[in-house]
């Protein structure tokens, strides 16, 4: 099917915008035709998405002068027929506050926590993990899964052939908790209590069954419950809302939640690169963060972290000096909290004026650092498996439990998301991605401009090979590489040098002290670099060893940062972090004609 | 900011609106089709079911948990009172016994051969909903509730904190800008709702809820000073069950902002008359503004 197709249109209906991309193969690879927003029309008083779908669809035929909208309006034209139709028309959805699960699972640390990855990656928001070893009493589980009122409940538990006995008393719990009866609960346990598991919740709840997502402690199998939560998702959740029945019928294939639709493009950069990667998505109410290192993708969703609804929460869970940190301007912490609330309170508002611009920045700065914090306690390898050593890694101290997240690793940073589509310029990503992020070694940092990731990511479940490629070429924007050093840099000292060689032989070289960011500005392009960093230092080779890689220039140039982790990160609110903070904008122009109310 | 913030958000001094009261499990509607009704009426009732309080019985007993049923006094859906046994080991052949009772008033919910649980549930509540406007009975939704429709002025806040409540509207300040001191509110304030211009400390707060005050509305207020005032941070912007004895409606943001000026014209037009309060906000997805409604007499 995916050889045969010329022409595809996506959209992605979010909380506050729909989007639409289309797609047409030319001399056999896709190409980004058009593109377009409009105000996503699931609230009253227009109550019904597909009005919205509609907008951004005529947007596309104005701007094409293809006509893509059936004559009546109710659904898109296919198959292509010249200037007319697509041949495949997809979809991606997050509004309505996306699909918001409940896991429950034997112990917290395997079988729950293997559910728990099966939820994350088919792009849950997961509300609570209930085990049987969680430390809370039965009615107090209980209580939480009547509280909560999930969409859907991911019911695991046992290896197959294994204890059922814990797996019956989470299906007590679920059956005592008296939820809707129309409430889809998936199990994917021991396969040998499914029989007990569907007598205790028969009449209680709507009973899916799917292969156990632990079938044994060595292997996880996650994609047959992912499928399941998304059909159920299509079936129980995006059906309730205004207008999807009539978007479902315009679509062939599933709508599926937008953060599962990133993740599928994500994992496909990861494989298709074959480096650990790091792809944050920062939205309205939440962040999410992808990432794939020693070949594990972990996906991890920040619920109450975002820059619009969420921002009051932000405050309070950085505190407001991690915030003010970031500023190179004076501000009060009263002043702050007032106006992250009332930015809050009005989730689609934009920043107005430097200022605000700059605000925005610190607290996205702040939400990367707390995501990603959360994040690294997820990227681990499979828990609960003894680990049998032989002579190569005895010495290996990394267990299971601990973090796969490795700084230096790390070759490549997908940003997607709200703050960044409205940057003003690509060196304000940098910015915001360098002090947050703190790569170490050579890292390549990459830009979902117009948030395309949903719309990419729709279309790799047809076509992987298609999606990344237009993805590579049309999605992302190339913002350049960074070179940050590992070690005790020394303020001044010289820290490392930089040797780069473009495609036509021509050789720039220069040196760096410590205590800086800088941007080198060099044409865009690809480059053999050796870098050599000082003794101490290490920059992916050993420390003082030279390292030897590609690596490319692009919007942001090639960016080196010298800086001090220590003194990044100091909680210092001071004229001297002020100004400090100010230089290392200076240094990247990355605010260039800042003439705000408080950074006069 | 303020303007363009108040921009989306409904102002109507003269409208229709219709109301909703749903009980939150199904009971008995105690209003009729055509029914005109106070703001006080009790319009629906029901009893919801009490918390759930598990016993982990076979533990308790020493007992095997497949067992757990055969050493029960009781069984499931029986009434038991607290203190009164639930299950009973005989030994020492009989010449005493281990007791298991029941640590709350409750009824049987399940007993758990497979985990030796046995769950209880207390007593329902009884809920009664009010119809927080006053207006006529325009439909009746068996056992669920009802729909009230309303007609009068109608203003939505920004932001809010408490519940539901209703209390004739007093203007408290000179004008839109100035702060409602504590030292204004004095003891004749109680049962009524104050409008108190640009805003208020927590101490002014706090002696508004100590004089018996229903709710205030302000201009603006500062983060710390509420947070201080309801002795916890809020962080996701879902409000609306707050315990706070007083119920709190912003109308223009946080930080210190005059009322609008066409809000405190409306609202000093209908001193003295009742206003229904309702400080529930929830900004994310099916978003809830506070509302201040007074009825057309």
């Amino acid at each position: 099917m995916a050889d045969r197709l010329q022409s595809v249109l996506i959209t992605d209906c979010g909380t506050g915008m729909t989007s639409a991309v289309l797609l047409r193969r030319e001399q056999g690879a896709f190409r980004l035709i058009a593109r377009a927003e409009a105000a996503t029309t699931v609230d009253p008083p227009h109550s019904d998405v597909t009005l919205g779908v509609r907008s951004v669809v005529e947007a596309i035929e104005e701007a094409t002068g293809m006509r893509l909208l059936k004559p009546d309006g109710d659904g898109i034209i296919t198959p292509a027929a010249g200037a007319t139709g697509v041949d495949l028309y997809l979809s991606a959805s997050s509004t309505g506050g996306g699909l918001q699960m409940m896991v429950a699972g034997l112990v917290r640390i395997m079988t729950a926590e293997s559910a728990e990855r099966a939820a994350l990656g088919a792009g849950a928001i997961v509300m609570d993990v209930i085990s049987i070893d969680d430390g809370r009493l039965a009615h107090e589980k209980i209580q939480r899964l009547r509280g909560l009122k999930p969409d859907l409940v991911l019911l695991s538990g046992g290896i197959d052939g294994g204890n059922y006995r814990d797996v019956l008393e989470l299906a007590e719990y679920i059956k005592a908790a008296k939820l809707d009866s129309k409430l889809p609960i998936i199990y994917a346990g021991n396969v040998d209590a499914q029989d007990r598991v569907g007598q205790t919740l028969e009449g209680k709840a709507r009973l899916f069954y799917v292969d156990n997502v632990r079938p044994v402690l060595e292997k996880e199998v996650l994609e047959p419950a992912r499928r399941e939560i998304h059909r159920r998702y299509m079936e129980h959740v995006v059906a309730r809302a205004p207008g999807y029945d009539k978007l479902s019928a315009w679509s062939k294939t599933s709508i599926l939640p937008s953060t599962a639709a990133i993740g599928y493009i994500v994992e496909a950069v990861a494989r298709s690169e074959h480096q650990d990667i790091l792809a944050l998505n920062i939205g309205e109410a939440t962040t999410d963060v992808f990432s794939s290192f020693a070949g594990r993708f972990t996906r991890t969703v920040s619920g109450d972290l975002g820059v619009g609804s969420s921002l009051s929460n932000v405050v309070l869970k950085a505190e407001a000096k991690n915030i003010l940190r970031w500023l190179p301007f004076e501000l009060s912490e009263s002043v702050l909290r007032n106006t992250l609330r009332n930015r809050s309170l009005h989730p689609y508002n934009r920043p107005e004026g430097d200022d605000e611009l700059r605000i925005e920045h610190a607290v996205t700065r702040e939400i990367i650092r707390l995501s990603i914090e959360q994040h690294k306690s997820s990227v681990v390898g499979l828990r609960g498996v003894r680990r049998q050593r032989d002579i190569s890694n005895v010495f290996d101290q990394k267990g299971s439990e601990e973090s796969l997240y490795d700084s230096m690793s790390l070759g490549l940073i997908i940003a997607s998301g709200t703050p960044f589509r409205l940057a003003d310029n690509p060196r304000q990503v940098v910015t915001m991605l360098l002090d947050a992020i703190q790569p170490l070694g050579v890292t390549q940092l990459a830009v979902d401009r117009h948030f395309m990731a949903p719309h990419f990511g729709m279309l790799s479940t047809v076509d992987e090979q298609s999606a990344l490629q237009v993805f590579m070429e049309d999605g992302l924007l190339q913002l350049g590489t960074v070179v940050r050093p590992a070690g005790e840099i020394k303020q001044g000292d010289n820290s490392l040098g930089m040797r780069l060689i473009d495609q036509d032989g021509k050789v720039y070289s220069d040196s760096f002290a410590g205590g800086q960011l800088r941007l080198w500005q060099l044409p865009v392009g690809r480059f053999a670099a050796h870098i050599t960093p000082a003794s101490g230092l290490d920059v992916g080779a050993g420390k003082g060893k030279m390292h030897t890689c590609s690596m490319v220039a692009g919007e942001g140039g090639i960016v080196v940062d010298t800086r001090d982790a220590a003194r990044l990160n100091a909680a210092v609110v001071s004229p001297a972090r002020r100004a400090e903070v100010a230089q290392w904008h200076k240094q990247l122009d990355a605010y260039p004609e800042a003439k705000g109310e408080w950074s006069k | 900011m303020s303007e363009k913030l108040r921009a989306v958000l409904d102002f109507a001094p003269d409208t229709t609106i219709s109301k909703t009261r749903r009980l939150p499990v199904a009971g008995e509607v105690l209003v009729s089709e055509g029914d005109v009704i106070t703001a006080e009426a009790i319009v629906a009732r029901a009893e919801v079911p009490g918390y759930p309080v598990d016993v982990n019985v076979a533990f308790r007993l020493g007992i095997e948990a497949p067992d757990t049923s055969r050493y029960m006094l009781k069984s499931v859906g029986e009434n038991v009172a607290e203190g009164e046994p639930l299950a009973r080991r005989k030994i020492l052949l009989g010449l005493s016994e281990e007791l298991v009772v029941s640590p709350v008033s409750a009824t049987i919910e399940s007993i758990s051969n497979l985990n030796g649980v046995v769950i209880l549930r207390t007593p329902p509540v009884p809920v009664d909903i009010q119809a927080y406007v006053p207006g006529i009975v325009t439909k009746v939704m068996p056992a669920e509730g009802c729909v009230v429709e309303a007609r009068g002025a109608m203003v939505q806040g920004l932001f809010g904190v408490g519940g539901e409540t209703a209390g004739a509207i007093r203007i408290a300040v000179e004008s839109r800008s100035d702060e409602l001191k504590a030292e204004q509110i004095v003891w004749d304030m109680k049962g009524k709702i104050l409008v108190a211009g640009s805003g208020m400390s927590k101490n002014a707060l706090l002696r508004a809820r100590d004089a018996g005050v229903r709710g205030v509305i302000l201009g603006s207020i500062d983060d710390k000073e509420l947070a201080s005032f309801l002795g916890t941070e809020i962080g996701l912007a879902i409000t609306g069950q707050e315990q706070t004895g007083l119920t709190v409606v912003v109308t223009e943001g946080f930080g210190d902002m005059p009322m609008s000026e066409r809000i405190f014209a409306l609202l000093k037009k209908h001193e003295g008359q009742v206003a229904s309060l309702n400080g529930t906000t929830h900004i994310r997805a099916e978003s809830v503004r506070p509302e201040i409604f007074v009825a057309k007499q």
